[in-house]
C-alpha cells in the first residue's frame, strides 16, 4: 500500500511555473496593437496612461518601421535560400523594459526586439544602427534554420529517457537525451551575421574588424571545439566572438568557395538527420571541418598580422592600461610576456593541461577590467573615474600615479592597496537591467557626480536590504533614470592601517558600499541616460530614449527646467555628448540617415550644424579645456581619437593603436585617457601627450558639407503612414510539441515504456499560455496546464489525471518465524491506482529575486484492485497555501557550481483532507490514531547559502581562487498536528529525473536513505556540502558531448523527520483487524519532540548520512545542456517503517520483533548509487 | 491531443495564426492510391475511428467455428489516432482505442457492461525507399503496445459466466515490426506486409493464484508473425476501394509466477494448445472528401480462427464475428 502513495507523489507535481520570455512582470497598463503587411505582423504595446504619465510608452514608429524593413528584407533573405516563406512571421516589439532583446523562435513564426538596444551594443558594433541590424540577424535566423530543419517545426525535439530503480543493490540509474536539430553555433549565429550582409544590410563593420582583429593577434580565437557549441566558454566577449568568427567564416568561405557555400550547409542537413552536423563542410566543400577551421584562422592570422605591421611601420602609439597594479609580467621583464605566453604560468599556479593554463592567463588579463568605459578626471584633477560593468569607479588619485603617464613601471603595493580601499564603487542598475555603457560626468564645483542610474537605484543597498534585494518594483517598471551622488569620504581604521576611503555597511561580515548619502535621483529624467554638467555646475544635457529614438534634453540638477533640444520621432540615435569650455555649445555624436557624425548645437537648442558630414562612423566628442574637441573615427578602418582643432578647423590623428581606442577624455595634465579593446576586456588605457600621432588627416573629413543637402537630411521624415494599425487579437503561435519516451521500472524485473508527448501553446504577446501532456505505457497521466500573463499577477489553473499500475510481492510466514522456510510463500499481485490533481493560484514576481504563489489545491485518490470494478477512493484532500520565494542565484542555480548567492522558501498552508476508502470504513489509522476527517496547517523552510570559500590565506585563498564552494542546505518543517502519511514530510534521496534538473534539495539531503523512506509531522536537517572544480576549463568535444567542466562534491546530512508515536500502555489501545495500534483517547498519541524523541517510524534519534558526487557539465550535439553525475552516498543509520522497507520488492508479513505495526524488514545502513545521464544532478 | 478540441471552439480567425500552413511542410497526394505508407513531413493527421464487432460464436481447439447457443458478444472500440509526419521520411503515431462491451447470455439470465481505455498503441515508421509518379513506398513500421487499460475482471474467481466486469488490456505489452511495401499501377496500388510481435509477459491481476485468490500472476501471450495484403483501386475520382486478407501465427503462451533475478519469465510453465493461426479478409472504401478529409467504411470478415483462451482479449483471442468499422480522418 505504501508504494502507491508515495508513486502518486512522484506524480503529481506541477510542471514550472513557465512566465513570460522576457519580463518577469506583466503589463496590463498595456494596450496592443498590430500592423498587418503582406508576410509579417508586427504587434507592438501602447501606454493606456497619459502621455504626461512618467511611463508612458508607446513602440508606433518602431512597428512600423520595422513592417517596412520586414518587408524589404523577405524577397532578398529568402532568395539566399531559395525559400519563400508562406507563414506569417510576427514581430514583437518591446518597449516597457531597458533590456536589449533580439531573439527569435523560428518555428513559432516569432522575432521578439526591444525598440531601444541599450549602449554597449552601439559600443561593440561601432554603429547606431539598432532595427536593420537585428531585424535582419534575426530574420536571417527564421529563413536559415527553417530552410535547414529536418524535423517538421511542430515538434522541437525527441525526448527518450529511462530511470532504473534498483531497490537491492540501491541503485537509481537514469538518463535522458534530446534529439533534435544539432546546427552549430557558429553557423547559426555567424551566420546570421553573414546573410544579412549577403542580403545587402550588414556589413562588416569595425567594430566586428576588431572583436575579431583582437582575437587574433592575442591568441584569443575561440578553437574548432569551442565554437562549434553553443554552451562554450564564458569568458569576456564570448558570445560576440562567436558571432564574429562565424561571420568571418562565412565571409572566408565566400572567397574560397562563392557566396553560397554557407548557404548550402543548410540544404545538405534539409536531407536528414546526421551525428555531425559538421559533416555538411566535407560534402558541400570537399575539405573537412576541422581544416577548413584551420585554413580560415591561417587566412584571418595572415590578414590581421599584416595589418598590424602597416600600423607599426607607421607608428604606433605606445599606451599602457591604467590598471592599480603593473603587472610585472606585462612591464619589467620583457620576457616576462612571452614566459606568460608559453604557459609558464600554469606551472606558477601549479597547474598542468594547456587549456586550463590558457584559461587562467586570460583570466588573469581580465582581472584587470572587463568594460571599462568613459573614463575621466574632474576638471579640477582631484578624482578619476570610470565605468565599469554597470557599476562606476571613482578614486581620489592624481594621473601621475599611473606608469602610463610616468613611464616608470612598478607601484608601490602599499599605494595599491590603499587605492583599492578608496575606490567608490557606485551601483549605477544599469547594467543587468539596462545594459551598460552608459556616460556620466562630475559636476563641476563639487565632490559630486551625476550617473545614468535606475529608477529604484539604492533601494536594495540599504543596511538589512542589501543580502536580500528588496528592491520595489510593484508597477514592473525599473527605467533608466539620471541620480546625483555626492562623493563622500571617511576614515577607515583596519587593524594598524588608518585611510580615508568610503563609506561601507558591515552585513554578515560582507562589506558593502550604500548610497552615499545626499544622492537623489533627479526628477523627470525618466529614461534619461549619458548625462553631461554645464562647466557652471548647474544643468546638465542627457539623452532621453524611448520607441527607437534619442532626443537632446537639458535639465536643472533639482529635476526643473527641462528643455528639448531636439524632438526627434524617426529612429535617431545619440551616443555621448559634452559641454564646450564656454557652456555656450553642446557637441554630440548622431546616427541618422545611415549617417553618424558629430553635431554642435547651441545650448538653447538653436543652431544644428554637423561638424562633419562623411561616410566616417564618428562619434564620442569630448571637449578639451581649450575648447578643441576629441572624437573617433573609424577613418583608417579602426576607431582611433582624433582631435578637431576650434581655432585652425584642423583634424588631427592622435591614436594609433591596433586594438582601437574609444570614449577619449583629457588628464588635467593634457594626457589622453581613453578605452581600449583587447581580447581581454574594454581597458581604460593612457597616452602621454608627448606620444600623440599628431597626423594631420583635415583632408579625410568633410568639414564643409553643402548645406542645403545636411539640411535636407536633417529634416527629412521618412513617411510610414501606409502601415496601419489595429487592436490587437489574440492570436495563437504554431504548437509544439515534444514527443516523450520513457522507460522505467516499478519493480526490479518490470520495465516498461511509456510513450506520449508534451504540448505547448501561447499567444505571440504571452498573455496566454497553455502546457499539455498526455503520456500513456501501463500507467497513463494528462495534464493540461493554463496560465494568464495579462494581470499583475499570473493566474495559473492546472489539472492532471492518471492511473498506474504496479506489481508487488508478498512473504506469507505463517509462523511468524522467518528462519522455518517451510511454511513461508512468496506470492505476487498487482494493484492499480488513480489520481486527480486540481491547482490554481496566482504568482506574483516583486522583483527578480522575490515571488510570491498563492495556489489551491485539490488532490484524490483511489484504488483498484483484482477484484474491483471501479477505483474506489482513498481520500479527498484540499490544501491552500502561501509561498514566498527568493533567490539570488539565478540562472547559475543549475550549474555544476553556483557560488555566491542564497535562496530560500517560506510555505505555509492549511490543508483538509477526509478519508473516505470503504474497505478500511472511511478511515484509516496513522500513528496509533483513528482518522477520519480533520483539518490541519502546515510551515516549512528551506534555505540554501552558496558560500564561496573565503580567501583567508594560505590554502583558503587558493581554494578561493579555485572555485572552491560551500554549500549549506536547511530544511524545517512542522504540521500542526497527526496526519495521515499521505500528508506527511517525505525525506530520502531522489534521482533529479522526473523531478527536474534544477533542485538542489534531492541532490544532498538524506540521499543515503532511500526516497520517501523518511516521514512525519516535524523535520529538521541540515546539508553541509563543499564542491571542488576538479576540470574547470576542460571544454573538449568527446564524439557529440561537449564536456565543459567537471565538479567534485562531499556532502553529508544530519537531522530526521519526527512523527506522533501510538501509546505502549496495552490499556490504552486496542489493534484493529491489520495489527496496528490505535488509540482509545487521540490524546494519549504524543507528538515526538524533535533531537529529544526517537522517531518511532524510522527507529532513530538523529539520522546522517555522508556522500561524494562528480557532476560532468556538458553539452549534447552542440546544441543541448546534457549535465551528468555521479553519486555515493552513506547512510548511517538502520531504519524502520512500513512495507518494502528493504527494497527487494517484496513486503514481509512477518510480524516484527518489537512486537508494532511497522514492518520486519529494515534498511540497513550501507551506499547508495545514482547514476544520472543528461539528467542534471 | 489537447490541443484540437481547443481549436474546435476556436471562433475567430484571429487565433488561427498559429495553424497556418507551414511552408516546410511536404506535398501529400490528394488520392489514397497514390499516398506513401508514411505522412508527409509536417502534416498532422487526426482521426476518428469506430469499429462494431457482434460475435456469436468462437472457434474451436482445431479451427472449427463454434455457435454459441445463447450468448452475444458485442465489442466496439472507439478510436482515436495521431499521426505526424516528424522528418521528411519518419512519421510517429499514438492509437489510443476504447471500448465498450458487452456480453449477454439469455440462458444465463445475464448481461454485463464495461466501458474504458484499451491498449494504447505508439509507432515510428520511417520510409526507406521510396519513388512517386508512380508510387513505391517502403517502409519499416516499429510498434509498442501498452497496456494501460484495466485488468480488473471485478472477480477473484475469473471465467466468463462469472466475471463483473470486463479487462480492457491483456496486462503486457509488446513490441511490434514490420515491413510494408506499396506499389501504384495507374489507378491501382497493391499493399503488403510482413512483421513480428513480440509479446512480453507481464504480473496480470486477472491471471488469479488458485490457491490464495488473493495474488495475481506472470502471464505471456504467445508471440505472433503476421502477413495482410491489400489491393486498392481508386476508380471513381476521389473514391477507392480495397481488399484485404490478414494471416496470423501465433505461438504457445505461458503462465505461472515471476522468477526472481532481472529475466523473470523462467518460471512459466507453457499453456498447451494455445498456439494456433487465423485468417481474415475483408474490404472497404475510402473517399478522399479534400487532401485534408477522409472518410472510411470497411468490413472484417473472420474466416478462420482457433480457440477462445483469452476472452474477452479480442486483441489476442478474437472471438468470431464480423467487424463493421468507419473512419473520419482530419489532416492539416
Amino acid at each position: 500500500m505504501l508504494r502507491n502513495f508515495l508513486l502518486a507523489a512522484a506524480l503529481l507535481l506541477p510542471a514550472p511555473a513557465l512566465a513570460k520570455n522576457v519580463f518577469d512582470h506583466n503589463h496590463p497598463d498595456l494596450d496592443w496593437y498590430s500592423i498587418e503587411t503582406e508576410h509579417f505582423v508586427v504587434h507592438y504595446p501602447q501606454s493606456k496612461k497619459k502621455e504626461n504619465n512618467k511611463h508612458y510608452l508607446t513602440a508606433k514608429w518602431t512597428a512600423q518601421k520595422s513592417a517596412k524593413i520586414a518587408e524589404e528584407m523577405y524577397p532578398r533573405m529568402s532568395a539566399e535560400f531559395n525559400y519563400y516563406i508562406k507563414e506569417k512571421v510576427h514581430i514583437v516589439i518591446l518597449n516597457q523594459g531597458d533590456d536589449l532583446q533580439g531573439f527569435t523562435v523560428p518555428t513559432w513564426d516569432w522575432i521578439e526586439v526591444s525598440a531601444n538596444p541599450g549602449s554597449d551594443f552601439y559600443r561593440m558594433r561601432s554603429r547606431m544602427d539598432w532595427l536593420y541590424d537585428v531585424l535582419v540577424h534575426e530574420y536571417a535566423h527564421v529563413v536559415s534554420l527553417k530552410a535547414q530543419g529536418n524535423y517538421a517545426e511542430g515538434v522541437q525535439a525527441v525526448s527518450i529517457g529511462a530511470l532504473y530503480n534498483e531497490g537491492v543493490g540501491n541503485t537509481m540509474t537514469g538518463g535522458e537525451v534530446l534529439l533534435g536539430n544539432n546546427e552549430p553555433w557558429y553557423w547559426t549565429e555567424g551566420g546570421a551575421e553573414y546573410w544579412s550582409d549577403q542580403s545587402g544590410y550588414n556589413w562588416w563593420t569595425p567594430g566586428r574588424d576588431r572583436t575579431v582583429r583582437m582575437s587574433v593577434l592575442e591568441d584569443r580565437l575561440l578553437d574548432w571545439d569551442e565554437w562549434k557549441t553553443v554552451a562554450q566558454t564564458h569568458t569576456w566577449m564570448d558570445g560576440e566572438r562567436g558571432y564574429q568568427q562565424g561571420y568571418s567564416f562565412g565571409l572566408y568561405l565566400r572567397e574560397r568557395f562563392g557566396s553560397e557555400t554557407y548557404n548550402k550547409f543548410a540544404t545538405e542537413n534539409q536531407q536528414g538527420w546526421v551525428f555531425d552536423w559538421n559533416d555538411h563542410l566535407e560534402k558541400v566543400t570537399g575539405v573537412p571541418g576541422p581544416q577548413l577551421y584551420q585554413d580560415w584562422r591561417a587566412w584571418v592570422t595572415k590578414k590581421y598580422t599584416e595589418q598590424y605591421a602597416a600600423m607599426k611601420a607607421e607608428g604606433e602609439t605606445p599606451w599602457r592600461e591604467l590598471a592599480l597594479e603593473d603587472y610585472e609580467w606585462e612591464y619589467t621583464d620583457p620576457d616576462g610576456r612571452d614566459a606568460f605566453n608559453d604557459l609558464r604560468w600554469k606551472r606558477k599556479w601549479g597547474v598542468t593541461g594547456e587549456k586550463i593554463a590558457r584559461r587562467e592567463r586570460e583570466a588573469a588579463k581580465e582581472a584587470t577590467g572587463r568594460w571599462y568605459l568613459t573614463p575621466k578626471w574632474s576638471d579640477d584633477g582631484k578624482w578619476f573615474g570610470s565605468e565599469n560593468s554597470g557599476t562606476l569607479e571613482i578614486n581620489p588619485v592624481d594621473e601621475s600615479l599611473f606608469s602610463a603617464y610616468t613611464g616608470t613601471v612598478g607601484t608601490d603595493r602599499g599605494e595599491t592597496d590603499l587605492l583599492a580601499r578608496q575606490t567608490l564603487v557606485v551601483p549605477t542598475g544599469a547594467w543587468g537591467a539596462n545594459g551598460a555603457g552608459h556616460d556620466w560626468d562630475f559636476v563641476p564645483g563639487q565632490d559630486a557626480v551625476v550617473i545614468t542610474g535606475a529608477e529604484h537605484l539604492g533601494d536594495d543597498k540599504k543596511p538589512g536590504a542589501v543580502l536580500l534585494n528588496a528592491r520595489w518594483e510593484a508597477d514592473g517598471y525599473e527605467w533608466k533614470k539620471l541620480w546625483y551622488v555626492p562623493l563622500e569620504l571617511k576614515e577607515h581604521k583596519e587593524g594598524n592601517l588608518t585611510y580615508t576611503g568610503w563609506k561601507e555597511v558591515d552585513v554578515l561580515g560582507v562589506k558593502h558600499p550604500p548610497m552615499p548619502k545626499g544622492a537623489y535621483a533627479i526628477p523627470n529624467t525618466e529614461r534619461g541616460t549619458d548625462p553631461a554638467v554645464s562647466p557652471d555646475g548647474k544643468k546638465i544635457a542627457y539623452f532621453e530614449y524611448t520607441d527607437a529614438t534619442m532626443n537632446l534634453v537639458t535639465i536643472n540638477l533639482d529635476g526643473t527646467d527641462k528643455k528639448y533640444l531636439s524632438k526627434f520621432d524617426d529612429g535617431t540615435a545619440f551616443q555621448r555628448m559634452d559641454w564646450s569650455p564656454d557652456g555656450k555649445t553642446i557637441a554630440v555624436g548622431i546616427f541618422r540617415n545611415f549617417q553618424q557624425d558629430i553635431w554642435l548645437v547651441d545650448a538653447d537648442g538653436q543652431n544644428w550644424r554637423p561638424l562633419m558630414y562623411d561616410r566616417w562612423e564618428d562619434n564620442d566628442p569630448e571637449y578639451t579645456r581649450d575648447g578643441d574637441l576629441l572624437f573617433i573615427s573609424d577613418r583608417t578602418g579602426i576607431m582611433q581619437v582624433y582631435r578637431w582643432d576650434h581655432e585652425t578647423n584642423k583634424i588631427a590623428q592622435i591614436t594609433n593603436l591596433i586594438g582601437s581606442a574609444e570614449t577619449p577624455s583629457e588628464t588635467p595634465d593634457g594626457n589622453l585617457v581613453f578605452t581600449s579593446t583587447t581580447a581581454h576586456g574594454q581597458k581604460v588605457g593612457g597616452l602621454q601627450r608627448a606620444d600623440f600621432l599628431e597626423k594631420d588627416v583635415t583632408a579625410d573629413f568633410v568639414l564643409d558639407a553643402d548645406p542645403a543637402a545636411v539640411k535636407e537630411a536633417w529634416e527629412f521624415r521618412e513617411d510610414l503612414s501606409m502601415f496601419k494599425e489595429e487592436p490587437y487579437r489574440y492570436q495563437l503561435m504554431a504548437p509544439s510539441a515534444v514527443p516523450l519516451i520513457r522507460i522505467t521500472n516499478d519493480s526490479r524485473d518490470d520495465l516498461s515504456l511509456q510513450a506520449g508527448a508534451a504540448f505547448f501553446v501561447q499567444d505571440f504577446i504571452e498573455d496566454h499560455f497553455a502546457y499539455a501532456e498526455a503520456i500513456a505505457g501501463e500507467d497513463w497521466n494528462a495534464r493540461l496546464q493554463y496560465m494568464y500573463q495579462g494581470w499583475y499577477p499570473n493566474l495559473i489553473l492546472g489539472g492532471v489525471y492518471g492511473e498506474a499500475k504496479y506489481p508487488y510481492g508478498y512473504l506469507l510466514d505463517d509462523d511468524n518465524d522467518l528462519s522455518t522456510t517451510a511454511d513461508q510463500g512468496t506470492y505476487e499481485g498487482k494493484q492499480s491506482q488513480n489520481y486527480m490533481f486540481g491547482f490554481g493560484g496566482v504568482d506574483y514576481p516583486w522583483n527578480s529575486y522575490w515571488r510570491s504563489f498563492l495556489v489551491g489545491s485539490y488532490i484524490q485518490y483511489g484504488f483498484r484492485s483484482t477484484d474491483d470494478t471501479s477505483f474506489a477512493q482513498y481520500n479527498f484532500s484540499t490544501e491552500v497555501g502561501l509561498t514566498q520565494s527568493f533567490s539570488s542565484l539565478g540562472q547559475w542555480s543549475a550549474s555544476a557550481n553556483p557560488r555566491g548567492g542564497r535562496s530560500f522558501d517560506i510555505m505555509l498552508s492549511r490543508g483538509f483532507t477526509d478519508i473516505v476508502y470503504e474497505p478500511f470504513g472511511g478511515k484509516t489509522v496513522d500513528d496509533g490514531e483513528l482518522l477520519d476527517n480533520y483539518a490541519y496547517n502546515k510551515a516549512e523552510i528551506r534555505w540554501v547559502e552558496q558560500i564561496p570559500v573565503p580567501a583567508w590565506g594560505g590554502l583558503l585563498t587558493e581554494a578561493n581562487q579555485k572555485q572552491h564552494t560551500i554549500q549549506l542546505d536547511f530544511d524545517v518543517g512542522m504540521i500542526d498536528r497527526n496526519v495521515d502519511r499521505n500528508d506527511e514530510f517525505r525525506g530520502g534521496g531522489q534521482h533529479p529525473f522526473y523531478w527536474g534538473s534544477n533542485s538542489l534539495r534531492p541532490n544532498t539531503l538524506f540521499s543515503g536513505y532511500p526516497a520517501y523512506s523518511l516521514s512525519g509531522e516535524t523535520m529538521a536537517m541540515v546539508n553541509l556540502a563543499y564542491r571542488f572544480p576538479i576540470r574547470r576549463y576542460l571544454n573538449k568535444h568527446v564524439g557529440p558531448l561537449y564536456v565543459h567542466t567537471i565538479t567534485g562534491q562531499v556532502m553529508g546530512t544530519a537531522g530526521n523527520l519526527w512523527s506522533f508515536t501510538p501509546p505502549d500502555d496495552p490499556a490504552k489501545f486496542y489493534r484493529n483487524e491489520y495489527g496496528e495500534r490505535v488509540a482509545y483517547d487521540p490524546a494519549d498519541v504524543q507528538r515526538e519532540i524533535p533531537f529529544i524523541d526517537e522517531a518511532h517510524k524510522n527507529g532513530n534519534y538523529l539520522l546522517y548520512d555522508a556522500g561524494a558526487e562528480l557532476r560532468v557539465s556538458s553539452t549534447l550535439f552542440d546544441n543541448y545542456y546534457w549535465n551528468s553525475f555521479v553519486r555515493v552516498s552513506y547512510g548511517f543509520n538502520e531504519i524502520r517503517g512500513y512495507g518494502d522497507v528493504n527494497g527487494d520488492d517484496i513486503s514481509d508479513s512477518t510480524e516484527s520483533a518489537v512486537g508494532d505495526e511497522l514492518s520486519n524488514e529494515t534498511e540497513e545502513p550501507g551506499f547508495r548509487f545514482y547514476v544520472g545521464l543528461g539528467t542534471g544532478w | 491531443m489537447w490541443l484540437l478540441p481547443l481549436l474546435s471552439v476556436v471562433t475567430t480567425d484571429a487565433l488561427a495564426a498559429g495553424f497556418q500552413i507551414k511552408t516546410m511542410r511536404a506535398p501529400f497526394a490528394a488520392v489514397e492510391v497514390e499516398r506513401p505508407l508514411v505522412l508527409g513531413k509536417g502534416w498532422l493527421e487526426f482521426s476518428l475511428g469506430y469499429d462494431h464487432k457482434l460475435a456469436d460464436g468462437a472457434w474451436s481447439a482445431e479451427g472449427e467455428a463454434v455457435q454459441w447457443e445463447s450468448a452475444r458478444w458485442l465489442y466496439t472500440t472507439e478510436r482515436i489516432g495521431i499521426r505526424y509526419g516528424i522528418t521528411r521520411d519518419g512519421e510517429l503515431y499514438w492509437d489510443v482505442p476504447f471500448h465498450y462491451v458487452n456480453l449477454s447470455n439469455d440462458a444465463l439470465g445475464t448481461d454485463t457492461s464495461a466501458f474504458g481505455l484499451g491498449e494504447p498503441r505508439f509507432g515510428w515508421r520511417l520510409q526507406l525507399f521510396r519513388r512517386q509518379v508512380p508510387t513505391t513506398s517502403l517502409v519499416m513500421d516499429l510498434q509498442y503496445k501498452m497496456p494501460a487499460g484495466s485488468e480488473s475482471p471485478g472477480s477473484y474467481v475469473g471465467g466468463p459466466n462469472t466475471v463483473s466486469t470486463f479487462a480492457m488490456s491483456s496486462g503486457q505489452a509488446d513490441l511490434a515490426g514490420f515491413l510494408r511495401f506499396k506499389q501504384q499501377v495507374g489507378p491501382l496500388a497493391g499493399t503488403f506486409s510482413a512483421g513480428y510481435v513480440h509479446r512480453f509477459s507481464g504480473v496480470t491481476q486477472f491471471v488469479i493464484d488458485a490457491e490464495t485468490y488473493q495474488f495475481a500472476g506472470r502471464f505471456k501471450p504467445g508471440s505472433e508473425v503476421r502477413a495482410e495484403g491489400e489491393l486498392l483501386a481508386q476508380v471513381f475520382g476521389p473514391l477507392a476501394f480495397y481488399g484485404d486478407a490478414t494471416v496470423r501465427r501465433w505461438f504457445e503462451g505461458a503462465v505461472g509466477t515471476t522468477s526472481g533475478g532481472f529475466y523473470a519469465d523462467a518460471n512459466l510453465d507453457p499453456i498447451p494448445g494455445s498456439d494456433g493461426w487465423s485468417l481474415d479478409a475483408g474490404g472497404g472504401a475510402i473517399v478522399n472528401v479534400t487532401r485534408g478529409v477522409d472518410i472510411g467504411a470497411s468490413v472484417s470478415v473472420p474466416l478462420r480462427g482457433e480457440d477462445l483462451a483469452y476472452f474477452p482479449l479480442e486483441g489476442i483471442s478474437a472471438t468470431r464475428g464480423n467487424t463493421y468499422g468507419a473512419t473520419l480522418e482530419l489532416r492539416y
